[in-house]
């Protein structure tokens, strides 16, 4: 598995770790920034790298029929009543907020 | 009253009772401690006018004879993933910082009802992903046996605090050994219970099919207690077990005798990597379990070696889920910007280490279009194979014995440079995670240089109760845990590295 530079960029902008692509405007060619500096990404490609490399280990066993699992403990899915049940007053859920207004919490302009 | 600070939480429980101490000056004696031995950087957050306020309460049932519990006026302190309602919570990350929550975890509430006095929240790796406390953006919690070392991770700052007599039992949390090794590394008691014995309700999470709370402490009475407080069914944690938890701390009442008892010890634990005098004080306790009357048997768990890449796939996915909930937009830090996506980059951004990047872009590799069968799915595949592994041995055996950490507490700094090192330290805790099993890291003895050394204890799921009564057999039979760290050392520690 080879990582690269533009491959850990891409994988970092899935993780919303760095800015996405800039949009074009108005036809001009897109300015790109970044938030990722070129020594982070390289320390990022040479680690990931030697971690997916020891990782590798895991091709050289047999798992044709074994089952994946995804709890060392397995339990039951359960299912509860559909109820409103130990709600927060909108004004307590917000208090974390870095930016409330009224009973809503604020982002920047989605929809033109 | 500094002398209080050495009793365990079960003999200071005893003296409570009987109306010998008052719960308000063992908590001032508490915070003399924490404030004297302040260079251990054990806690970021002190929550003094809520504990005051909790142990006026206790004193108050103290004299109505209304004690509400064995924890009932004692102090402890919680890992800083712990939700606090009121009390800010940062999981060790500046992306949370100054945030204070609205409600309790399940493990918060219950240790109130019960009258525990909460002193503060601990020092942790942040978001709980490290081996050492040092992954934090703030001062790392140091070693009371030698403060240029570190304490483990990342449940560092509860073990240390235990470890100094800040606080009688403390709560981490055990994604891959995070109670077991920092127990090991301060010559405590740290459990790892079975997977759904306690709620994560509350707990910020890291890796959700691996992440469980733990009690540190000074005994393993004291461990009993504290599990017995959080333990049982919660129906606000879909991956709760609805089996009811016994009163772990009534099972150790009997004469402890452990004829009978088959401890396997798993070759591929002491192979080759383990230090010398680590190995050593590891055999020696297992001969006092043998001494005690336990049977040694050799078994093989033949999987151990591919626990780290099973793990280093599966909780760094799990992770770059979870945390994905940092978007600057509910709580949290936020970076403005005038556009929304940009906005989010730029607060996660700020906000997240370079631990906790590294582990967000590995996991989101992991599980990405293209290679998500290749390493995801057989990461889970694999993780069959650690199971069965347990599956197959207690058939054979009641517990095994293995060393905790491979190596005792290394220098501040020494392993930072190289995260794959770093992470191949886990070897010894790892599976027990994997695989949901509980595991008890027991005081075991200290190198030449006074460095403690941990014992791990592993059973079969929901046997804590075996744990339990093998640990107290090898405490009545030494005094590890009775050693104290000279904490004069602690004034004069060296300054951290920047």
């Amino acid at each position: 598995m080879a990582v690269d530079r533009d491959l850990v960029r891409q994988i970092a902008r899935l993780a919303c770790l760095e800015l996405p692509r800039a949009a074009r405007e108005g036809g001009a060619a897109p300015v790109e920034a970044h938030l990722l500096t070129d020594a982070e990404l390289d320390r990022l490609v040479h680690e990931l790298d030697a971690i997916l490399a020891h990782v590798a280990e895991l091709d050289a066993l047999d798992l044709s029929g074994i089952e994946p699992t995804s709890h060392g403990v397995p339990l039951p899915t359960r299912l509860r009543e559909d109820a409103v049940s130990g709600e927060l007053p909108a004004d307590v859920a917000l208090q974390g907020a870095p930016q409330a207004l009224e009973s809503a919490f604020v982002v920047p302009k989605v929809v033109e | 009253m500094d002398a209080v600070l050495d009793l365990t939480l079960s003999e200071l429980s005893a003296k409570l009772d009987q109306g010998e101490v008052s719960a308000t000056d063992v908590l001032d004696a508490c915070l003399a401690r924490i404030a004297e031995t302040r260079t251990l950087s054990t806690f970021l957050w002190v929550d003094e006018q809520g504990a005051r306020a909790a142990a006026q309460a206790a004193d108050e049932r103290q004299r109505k004879k209304t004690r509400l519990s064995p924890l009932d006026g004692v102090p402890i302190a919680l890992k800083d993933n712990f939700v606090t309602e009121g009390v800010p919570t940062t999981a060790g990350s500046k992306i949370l910082e100054g945030w204070v929550p609205p409600y309790d975890a399940d493990a918060s509430r219950r240790l109130k009802a019960l009258g525990s006095v909460i002193v503060g929240k601990t020092s942790m790796d942040e978001f709980a992903m490290g081996s050492s406390n040092e992954h934090s953006p703030w001062a790392p919690a140091r070693n009371p046996w030698d403060p240029s070392r570190v304490p483990g991770g990342s449940s560092g700052g509860s073990a240390a605090a235990v470890a100094a007599r800040q606080v009688f039992g403390a709560f981490g949390t055990d994604t891959g050994g995070s109670v077991r090794q920092p127990a090991a590394l301060c010559g405590v008691y740290g459990l790892k219970p079975t997977y759904g014995r306690v709620s994560r309700r509350g707990i910020v999470a890291f890796a959700s099919s691996l992440d469980q709370v733990g009690p540190l402490g000074r005994s393993p009475r004291d461990i009993a207690h504290l599990l017995s407080a959080v333990a049982g069914f919660d129906p606000g944690d879909s991956t709760s077990a609805d089996i009811p938890a016994p009163e772990y701390a009534r099972l150790l009442d009997a004469p402890i005798d452990l004829r009978g008892t088959r401890v396997g010890l798993p070759a591929e634990y002491f192979a080759v990597g383990l230090d010398p005098e680590v190995e050593d004080g590891v055999r020696r306790a297992i001969a006092v379990l043998q001494g005690a009357g336990a049977e040694l048997v050799p078994i093989s768990l033949p999987h151990t070696k591919f626990a780290v890449s099973v793990y280093y796939v599966i909780a760094p996915a799990e992770a770059s889920s979870n945390l994905a909930r940092y978007d600057g937009v509910r709580y949290g830090l936020r970076i403005p910007d005038r556009d929304l996506h940009r906005m989010i980059a730029r607060s996660r951004h700020a906000g997240f280490g370079a631990e906790v990047k590294r582990r967000i872009v590995l996991g989101t590799f992991v599980l990405s279009a293209g290679y998500y069968e290749a390493y995801y799915g057989k990461a889970q595949r694999v993780r069959t194979l650690v199971r069965r592994d347990f599956e197959r041995a207690f058939e054979a055996v009641d517990l095994i014995a293995t060393p905790t950490s491979p190596i005792p507490a290394f220098p501040l700094g020494s392993r930072l440079e190289d995260p794959l090192a770093m992470y191949l330290a886990d070897v010894c805790t790892l599976a027990v995670n994997l695989a949901g099993v509980p595991g008890l890291s027991v005081p075991a003895g200290f190198t030449q240089a006074g460095l403690p050394i941990g014992l791990q204890l592993i059973g079969p799921w929901f046997q804590e109760p075996a744990l339990l009564r093998a640990a107290e057999a090898l405490d009545q039979r030494t005094d590890f845990s009775r050693k104290k760290p000279d904490l004069a050392r602690t004034a004069v520690g060296p300054k951290p590295p920047e």
